[in-house]
């Protein structure tokens, strides 16, 4: 018996244990570090054989499902900030659409290609380093302490404190200008557009680093936030483009549910610098892979038009 | 009188016809049965072997071609940018390019015929590519389909099995011949065309052909069907069903821990 089951969409025949096994696994990063994990799913996707269209548009719609389930988790926890997390929405559909735009006039210019790879790979580089070595020092207790009070107010705080609208985000316990989680949301959002993913591990970062929320906060309100984007994405894909094989992110689901609640789980057992430090190390071996990708000889020197 | 004649010449034409229509025109007698005959994809198909059997006259270099329809086929160039990056930078689409293209030979098929001849019958992979059509200039079209082959062959669809036949004379003047074509999961609905080609002294002929059907049945044929016709039902069932399973897990799960702030 071959335990395969042929997906409609797809049109491939994909051993079922081997999805569920990446399902889970991706779940397990979802709730862990509160990203989606398409940057991770959709590539490992194309590479058991899924075409790229489907196979990006399909695991948007088993994110659904693992950031529903963790934010869930995170939600009856207390660690997810709606009124944070609303408003890096909002930012986020409107740099989709700038981002988009941007894509348009690059593909035109005969530039986008370039533009996206350089961008993947500076941003990925760029944030796992710096997180990479921030937990390292709070792991071996030689960190500056980030508090506010403490830090030096340096040009970025100085922009901050003299921005109007100053409200209190009481969950992430942050007083801050609404501009800075809408014009970040507007970053992150267009980041994510000409990358071509959810931006969850750019969002991550952006709410650790520059929104100074709380780690276990970060999570669960990136994830609230990711399923309103997948939600957008999938309906999209299916009515547009009809990609979305329901069967094959069933069964991706199905584990990513319960990775999900896994990777929740263990996230209230690690301190933050133990989380940001894993994350850290994922984020720098996609960038290790994506930088090969771009030096080594691929076997065959085509591939088919779509996907990312 | 001469209405007679015509209508006598008239009834003879016509019933001359079937009988025309089943010989190969000039050609010798062959025959070609395949086992299935028809391959149902439903959610537990994983591909199927395709068994080829058949009868042909004794002296023919035989090849046996499986092909599916034509098709266009986009494709993204792959190159290096600054002398350095390997980057997509470019498009090309190729056209009259088989869903699925596998040639099963008694010998190789140097021996079996000069190329020109295998080239006016579409047998081998030079006879294809002298077919497609692109959007690029000769050299560059030869090169992408060069690797558009290596594709291919690496999804089991296009594949050329050299001494894949078996030919066994058992005299008056026939041979039985088998062989079988592996039909990839991948492969896309629709039609398949099985060809027995039988080359003698540098003349080839077609001398058979089959067909068979890869169609969805049951679940997939519903899937299939709700995601082309209804897109945005299937969208919506797609997210809702992830919904409910994402929050029935977490309340599954949730039973027990604790909040922590």
């Amino acid at each position: 018996m071959s335990f395969s089951l042929f997906l409609p969409i797809a049109g491939n025949a994909v051993n079922i244990f081997l999805l569920l096994s990446l399902g889970c696994v991706v779940g397990i990063l979802s709730g862990l570090f509160g990203v989606g994990g398409g940057f991770l799913m959709t590539p490992l996707l194309m590479m058991i054989g899924i075409p790229p269209t489907v196979a990006a548009a399909s695991d948007s719609n088993q994110i659904v499902a693992a950031s529903a389930s963790g934010s869930y988790a995170h939600a009856k926890a207390g660690s997810v900030d709606f009124k944070m997390g609303v408003l890096l929405l909002i930012g986020g559909v409107a740099g989709g659409s700038v981002g988009v735009m941007l894509i348009r006039l690059l593909r035109a210019m005969g530039q986008a290609d370039f533009f996206i790879a350089i961008t993947y790979v500076v941003m990925l580089a760029g944030i796992g380093s710096y997180m990479f070595f921030e937990s390292l020092g709070g792991l071996r207790g030689t960190r500056r302490d980030l508090d506010e009070g403490a830090l030096r107010p340096s040009f970025y705080a100085r922009i901050v404190r003299s921005l109007p609208w100053r409200v209190e985000f009481e969950r992430s316990n942050v007083r801050l200008s609404v501009l800075m989680p809408l014009g970040l949301g507007v970053l992150v959002g267009a980041l994510a557009a000409i990358m071509g993913v959810g931006g969850g591990f750019i969002m991550v970062p952006v709410m650790v680093y520059l929104l100074r929320m709380p780690m276990h906060v970060v999570v669960g309100t990136s994830l609230f936030q990711i399923l309103f984007t997948c939600i957008n994405v999938t309906v999209l894909q299916a009515t547009v483009n009809h990609t979305v094989d329901f069967l094959l992110a069933l069964i991706l689901l199905v584990g990513s549910v319960i990775g999900a609640q896994i990777g929740a789980r263990a996230s209230r057992r690690l301190n933050a610098d133990q989380l940001k430090i894993l994350m850290a190390i994922i984020v720098l071996v996609v960038a290790v892979k994506m930088c090969l990708a771009l030096v080594l000889t691929p076997d065959i020197l085509v591939t088919y038009k779509g996907g990312h | 009188m001469r209405g007679r004649v015509l209508l006598a010449v008239t009834a003879l034409v016509l019933l001359s016809l079937p009988v025309a229509a089943q010989e190969p025109p000039g050609g010798p007698a062959a025959s070609l049965e395949l086992e299935p005959t028809a391959i149902p994809v439903d959610v537990f198909h994983n591909g199927a072997r395709l068994r080829v059997q058949g009868e042909v006259p004794v002296g023919y270099e035989i090849a046996v071609v499986c092909r599916g329809v034509d098709d266009t086929v986009e494709l993204t160039k792959k190159g290096k940018l600054l002398g350095l990056l390997w980057m997509n930078v470019g498009e090309a689409t190729l056209e009259h390019v088989p869903a699925l293209y596998q040639v099963n030979t008694v010998h190789s098929l140097k021996e079996i015929a000069p190329p020109d001849v295998r080239r006016a019958l579409g047998v081998g992979y030079d006879a294809l590519e002298a077919r497609v059509t692109s959007d690029q200039e000769a050299g560059e079209q030869s090169r992408l389909f060069g690797e558009l082959i290596k594709l291919k062959e690496r999804e089991g669809l296009f594949a050329t099995r050299e001494h894949a036949v078996q030919r066994t004379d058992h005299g008056a003047g026939q041979a039985a011949i088998a062989t079988t074509f592996t039909i990839p999961a991948r492969a896309p609905f629709g039609s398949y065309e099985v060809v027995l080609f039988g080359f003698r002294d540098g003349v080839g002929r077609k001398l058979a052909t089959a067909q068979v059907g890869v169609h969805p049945v049951g679940l997939v044929a519903f899937m299939s069907s709700l995601a082309r016709n209804h897109g945005l039902a299937f969208g919506l069932l797609a997210v809702g069903v992830a919904i409910a399973m994402g929050l029935l897990t977490g309340v599954i799960f949730g039973r027990g821990s604790k909040k922590v702030h």
